[in-house]
């Protein structure tokens, strides 16, 4: 842990502050039929672009929330962050190294430790043969950070207390919690290698509103503590405002729009951040029907050309219809818009 | 009967479902039962609304009571644990603790352990359904209260004989 942030300090002045850096991630997926219907039937091999060129950077400290409709990529951005996929192209720097070389190198071991992932399904990511305390204890181990075994037992129940659980629970298994209890031994298990980064996919969406108010709580608490520095996975844009510094908002593997929290929210730039604004569910004016977004996101297989939004944008024109925008730097966000761009909206 | 028809789905699909849900309960005049820990869709969709806690129902009524002037103090807290789109906050209101075990609900009223309103008489006798304002709670908060008598005027009773 000293050593890491010796070596941060030291280089830190000389280049880029932000601690996560991602510049035109992509990847591509194989689904072609298997080798032989190919043959037979003629058809080419096909590929999905599940992420295409997303490029963001987070600062020490600080949570950028992904936002977007099921199947817009967030997810597999995560993986990429944490190197559970290796990227088609572009990278992820991470305190000024590049991370998907160190995860190859001899080096893996000391960055996996530094970024940690909490799963969106707490009921799935937990072993349900493992003790609590085997479930918390793994990463310790399995880093070689603590190989006494009571040495080991006083960690594990210190990180159960700092998610607020308790150290007697060490010794139950998963079934034993309820899905609040359980998503917080899942960021036990994260913080147990004190990471730095934490990439957190749809941490809360399997939970009700008040056990999600308890971990979004804990949460909050231990980036102030630690200064831990967060990648927000969610569909729910209530919970990306109440956690995230900035907001990126994906579209068919692509980030449409980047700005700050406030300046998204009050001001969304973007046709497509808009739509997804204004179907949110108001709580307060009940009985008031939403506009209800229309038309569906587009087969990630086939996108349309141009604009990948252009089928369901209200403001599409012929070069939406054909010119793909790039995410430029307007008015203090990043956006992909040529109407924006071009000031028709 | 829908039971969390839209919890995995994302905003605008969840908006395609439920205009989906509300163009076939009127063309066929269907009713809906709907399941769900989302106060959004709630609000939008429902008439009325019942807040169950540990196998009881702890508060019903029509929604835009049951949201706006919550009269169990459950209810109060789940409405208040909800991240607001427009309003800061640096934590959430959170309600301590966790649901009680159904094969262990406690004596007396089953939210006493988590309630910051508590006294004598919730620890020892189990209350049904009693009138609170426009709502209906299960609640001892409300209890001697008339029909008619607000919320808050109920609270203040119950303060005033605890």
């Amino acid at each position: 842990m000293s050593a890491a942030t010796t070596t941060t300090a030291a280089s830190a002045p000389v280049k880029s502050k932000a601690l996560v850096q991602a510049h035109d991630l992509a990847k591509t997926f194989d689904v072609s039929a298997p080798w032989l219907n190919r043959v037979i039937e003629r058809k080419p091999r096909t590929l999905l672009h599940a992420v295409d060129g997303v490029s963001f950077e987070i600062e020490k400290g600080k949570t950028l929330a992904l936002v977007g409709e099921s199947g817009c990529g967030k997810s597999t951005v995560a993986r990429l962050l944490v190197g559970l996929y290796e990227p088609t192209r572009g990278g992820l720097t991470f305190d000024n190294q590049d991370a998907h070389a160190a995860f190859k190198g001899k080096d893996a071991q000391a960055m996996r430790r530094r970024i940690q992932m909490i799963f969106q399904d707490p009921y799935a990511s937990l072993n349900p043969r493992w003790l609590v305390e085997d479930i918390i204890g793994e990463p310790l181990r399995e880093h070689g950070l603590i190989t006494d075994k009571a040495e080991l037992k006083a960690r594990v129940g210190e990180l159960l207390k700092s998610v607020g659980l308790s150290p007697l629970d060490m010794v139950k298994y998963p079934h034993q919690f309820s899905g609040g209890q359980r998503q917080r031994i899942s960021i036990a298990r994260a913080l147990a290698t004190e990471p730095e980064f934490l990439v957190c996919d749809e941490p809360t969406s399997a939970l009700d509103v008040s056990v999600q108010a308890q971990v979004l709580n804990i949460m909050k608490d231990l980036q102030r503590e630690r200064q831990l520095t967060y990648l927000f996975i969610s569909h729910n844009l209530a919970v990306v405002r109440h956690v995230s510094d900035q907001v990126g908002v994906m579209y068919l593997g692509r980030l449409v729009e980047l700005a700050d929290k406030h300046q998204l929210f009050n001001s969304p730039r973007h046709p497509y951040t808009r739509m997804l604004l204004d179907a949110i569910p108001k709580m307060h004016d009940t009985g008031k029907a939403r506009t209800p977004v229309q038309g569906e996101v587009p087969n990630p297989l086939n996108p349309p050309p141009g604009c990948a939004f252009n089928p369901r944008c209200p403001h599409v024109n012929d070069r939406c219809r054909t010119e793909r925008p790039k995410l430029l730097s307007i008015g203090g966000i990043r956006i992909a818009c040529h109407a924006v761009e071009e000031g028709r909206i | 009967m829908a039971d969390e028809p839209t919890t995995a789905l994302d905003v605008s699909i969840q908006a395609q479902i439920i205009t989906l849900l509300k163009n076939i309960c009127k063309s066929r005049g269907a009713a809906v039962m709907l399941i769900t820990h989302d106060m959004g869709v709630i609000a939008e969709t429902c008439d009325r609304v019942a807040v169950l806690y540990a196998g009881r129902v702890a508060g019903i009524g029509p929604v835009h009571d049951v949201i706006n002037k919550p009269s169990h103090p459950y209810t109060s807290g789940l409405m208040a644990s909800i991240p607001d789109m427009t309003m800061d906050r640096e934590r959430l209101n959170q309600i301590d603790g966790a649901m009680p075990r159904l094969n262990a609900i406690p004596k007396g009223c089953a939210y006493n352990p988590r309630c910051p309103q508590t006294f004598d008489r919730c620890m020892t006798e189990r209350p049904d359904l009693m009138p609170a304002g426009s709502t209906r709670a299960a609640c001892w908060l409300h209890a001697g209260a008339s029909t008619t008598a607000s919320t808050a005027s109920a609270a203040t009773k119950a303060g005033v004989t605890a």
